[in-house]
């Protein structure tokens, strides 16, 4: 199967998936109903994915960055990011209730580390001067970063999308230093 | 002879849970693979069963039927305890792909299975079917549920696992009742 046929099957496991995620509880979601979704046999499932847990997880991935110019900056990030939150706002609302070993924060978590990773990787810092690494920053701002969208999601949405993007900008571009030196001035 | 092979199938029931679960995560489903999973299940489960039912034999005489029933109605309480308790306390079972399920481990979980099969062995000696009727019995259920289990597990998923469990309980303790019931 070429590369271009197993990124188009993938693509479409995750529609399967992110359908059912729509209609039903995630735990019962069989892999048989994926496949029935897609109209594939269970073999071809495995052949892509280890379980649906992995299924989900790619399909995040590709909901949160396939429509994403790596050319942009950071910035751009956070805000397709909350875009993307926002228009899929149902099936991350239900995500967030899979819990346990393989709960959806966690996963979410670590996609978000690994892109803020990357991101510090390209800036080039010498962390050899500073108290911590690129990962422990990545993993810093990646909970930061989840607690915000799961605080949006699991409320609902409630706060609109612009003003989201207005909240993460002013909260990851400012130290907590600021916020207490000149708050009252007005933070961007 | 019906009173026997209904206890076989609901042996064979734990059998099948376990194979639905195997053919669940198999990455394909080969016909001849899956035949000599069951074959192994097959196999095992009969010797187990005649291996209990010989053991039996050396103890057991005709007097000692009475005896001989009430350890079949332990077996089968014991049994069917053992099925409630592991039931309740499982995990939802959790479809991954498994490529490492190969014949080692199906002789394993089938050596796991015939414990059941040679307790009630064990205790259905006063019924005095020969062996080789018992072993072949015991194979060709326990043959043709797990090639049922496997085919299920891969086309269809789990189905209905928990109310398997259950009913395979409730029909040993059925079973473990009518002995007391004939005894007393």
């Amino acid at each position: 199967m070429s590369s271009h046929m197993r990124d188009y099957m993938k693509h479409m496991l995750c529609e399967g998936l992110y359908n059912l995620m729509l209609k039903k509880n995630f735990e019962k979601i069989t892999i048989k109903q994926i496949c029935d979704e897609v109209g594939v046999i269970r073999g071809t499932f495995y052949n892509h994915f280890m379980d649906k847990y992995e299924a989900l997880e790619y399909l995040t991935k590709e909901l949160l960055f396939s429509d994403f110019d790596k050319e942009n900056d950071y910035k751009a990030l956070y805000v397709h990011m909350i875009n993307v939150i926002d228009e899929h706002r149902n099936f991350f609302a239900r995500a967030f209730y899979i819990e346990g070993q393989n709960n959806f924060e966690d996963m979410l978590q670590n996609i978000f580390k690994d892109i803020f990773y990357q991101i510090i990787c390209d800036f080039d810092i010498d962390f050899s001067q500073l108290p911590c690494d690129a990962n422990y920053l990545a993993a810093v701002h990646a909970a930061a970063f989840k607690f915000v969208v799961k605080d949006w999601v699991t409320h609902g949405c409630q706060v609109s999308r612009d003003v989201m993007c207005q909240r993460v900008e002013m909260l990851f571009a400012n130290s907590f230093k600021d916020f207490l030196t000149k708050g009252n001035a007005g933070l961007k | 002879m019906n009173y026997f092979i209904i206890l076989i199938i609901c042996i064979s029931l734990d059998a099948f849970i376990i194979m639905m679960e195997k053919g669940a995560v198999m990455p394909s489903f080969h016909i001849g693979k899956s035949l000599i999973h069951s074959l192994i299940f097959g196999a095992i489960d009969a010797l187990m069963f005649v291996g209990g039912n010989f053991l039996a034999s050396l103890f057991f005489t005709e007097k000692m039927a009475r005896i001989n029933r009430l350890v079949a109605c332990i077996a089968l309480v014991f049994i069917s305890i053992k099925i409630i308790h592991q039931t309740s306390s499982k995990k939802p079972f959790e479809e991954r792909l498994d490529p490492s399920f190969d014949y080692h481990a199906s002789v394993r979980l089938a050596l796991l299975s015939g414990i059941d099969c040679f307790l009630v062995g064990l205790g259905l000696y006063y019924l005095h079917i020969p062996f080789q009727i018992q072993g072949l019995t015991v194979f060709i259920v326990t043959f043709l549920i797990v090639y049922m289990a496997l085919l299920t597990g891969y086309y269809q998923g789990l189905l209905a696992q928990k109310g398997v469990y259950y009913l395979s309980a409730i029909v040993y303790l059925i079973v473990a009742f009518m002995q007391l019931g004939i005894m007393f």
